[in-house]
């Protein structure tokens, strides 16, 4: 709190700050940028933060973000609607979608089961896979958790949880990445490259 | 500052910043290490890159001297020895259970050289096996050698009041933690924190070699016992333990 500023601009300036790798020093310019702008370009951000917020919800059967019930994904009538790709956050989904490769439709879990820190399965979208699922027209489910101890254990959860259904269960491959070096490379990774070696 | 260069097992890690993560490590000839990592989530890193529970390998610490200041992980670099528990839930489950435990039970720098290797071996022996079957058996092995190794081993041989040889009868037997063993029907009215314990589980409790072979219904009996007596100890639940057995089984 700066005594010499009104308590609007304060008020900014904390609101600023709270943003994630915004410092107090840059929370300040950024208030001042805010202040001395036209009212228009200001209030144009105040309407886009207000938009987000009230418009933007997640996609009644997928759980990605939506700006109307379903989002644009599921309502693509030309994708893959047979094939369901699980990743764990919104995130993954602008990642996987970025390669221009992906031609399925996906499945949000809104985070990954994680034991000793209270995340259960009941916590994430599990129930609401397996009832897609269950509804029929999906032959592959692709686990696209991330590759550390939660995010495997998260898919070994689901997996058992579809062993008896009729679907193909994959996984996104792991091992070396292009342009590394085997010299450099540590155990772990090269025993998935080992094991998951594909067919030339 | 002591420079140490041993074999370290990651029992928990927590992200620091978006770059660092702090880790407890077990080491075998120093115990419980709390250690920063500074780095380790980039990708290139002296650590192999993430340290996530059951990585293992050589480690290189700094120790810090001084009780409130962490000690510095330099270097890590994993075997991926355990990597097989990354693909089956049950034991993935049991070898985290094992972690927490061993966590909750030493404070830094108490070394344990055969809980060290009793946990290695556990965790490769978890590696074999998927079914929750063949998993109870070695996480049983090892929670009484984890409560032996921490100096509370508990009585199961006789009443530990009287020294009542327990064995004969086919009565149901009953075990305190508080008491720290089991109770023969001249004591157990005494002591009200207790818990009804069958002939045959205590039976085969006292045979540990005989544990792979015992049928599912005792080893479970079994896991409920140790759930119980480790909330005892904890003064609350273990984190795993509602994965191997219902909160309500453990607390009747
Ligand atoms: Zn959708
Ligand atoms: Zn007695």
């Amino acid at each position: 709190m700066n005594p010499a500023y009104t308590q609007s601009l304060n008020k900014l300036i904390e609101q600023f700050g709270n943003l994630p790798g915004i410092g107090p020093k840059t929370a300040e310019r950024l208030a001042f940028h805010i202040l001395k702008a036209e009212p228009q370009e200001a209030l144009a951000l105040a309407e886009a933060i207000r938009d987000v917020k009230t418009n933007i919800h997640q996609c009644r059967v997928c759980f990605n973000l939506a700006e109307s019930e379903v989002c644009g994904i599921c309502a693509d009538t030309r994708r893959e609607h047979n094939v369901i790709c699980v990743v764990e956050q919104p995130k993954d989904v602008i990642s996987l979608e970025k390669t221009g490769l992906c031609r399925w439709v996906y499945h949000v879990l809104n985070g990954h089961i994680a034991p000793l820190e209270g995340v259960e399965p009941d916590d994430l979208t599990i129930d609401a896979l397996v009832k897609r699922i269950r509804a029929g027209g999906v032959t592959e489910v692709v686990m696209a958790t991330n590759p550390n101890l939660e995010g495997d254990g998260t898919s070994l959860y689901i997996h058992s949880l579809l062993r008896n259904m009729d679907v193909k269960v994959t996984r996104l491959a792991r091992g070396l990445p292009t342009g590394s070096a085997i010299e450099f490379s540590a155990a772990s990774i090269l025993q998935d490259a080992i094991l998951g070696r594909t067919p030339f | 500052m002591i420079k140490l260069k041993e074999v370290a097992l990651c029992l928990r890690a927590v992200n620091y910043s978006d770059t660092s993560q702090v880790v407890t490590l077990l080491t075998r000839e120093h115990g419980k290490i709390a250690a920063i990592a500074k780095g380790a989530r980039r990708p290139k890193s002296a650590f192999d890159g993430a340290i996530e529970p059951f990585a293992y390998g050589q480690v290189m610490v700094m120790i810090s001297e001084s009780h409130d200041t962490l000690s510095t992980l330099t270097e890590f670099v994993q075997s991926g020895r355990f990597r097989s528990l990354r693909s089956n839930l049950a034991a993935m489950h049991a070898g985290l259970f094992a972690l927490e435990l061993t966590e909750a039970s030493f404070e830094q720098s108490d070394p344990h050289p055969t809980l060290f290797d009793a946990l290695v071996d556990m965790l490769d022996r978890l590696g074999q096996y998927d079914k929750m079957q063949a998993v109870l058996p070695v996480l049983i092995d090892y929670q009484l050698t984890l409560l032996d190794e921490a100096g509370v081993a508990p009585r199961l041989d006789a009443c530990t009041n009287c020294g009542a040889p327990t064995g004969s009868g086919g009565k149901d037997l009953y075990f305190s933690s508080a008491a720290n063993g089991l109770l023969c029907g001249g004591c157990e009215q005494a002591f009200t924190e207790k818990r009804r314990l069958s002939p045959a589980c205590c039976a085969m409790l006292n045979r540990r070699a005989a544990f792979t072979a015992a049928p599912p219904a005792l080893l479970t009996e079994a896991e409920q016992l140790l759930v119980y007596h480790f909330t005892e100890l904890m003064h609350r639940p273990p984190k795993m333990a509602k994965y191997f057995v219902t909160r309500a089984n453990a607390m009747s």
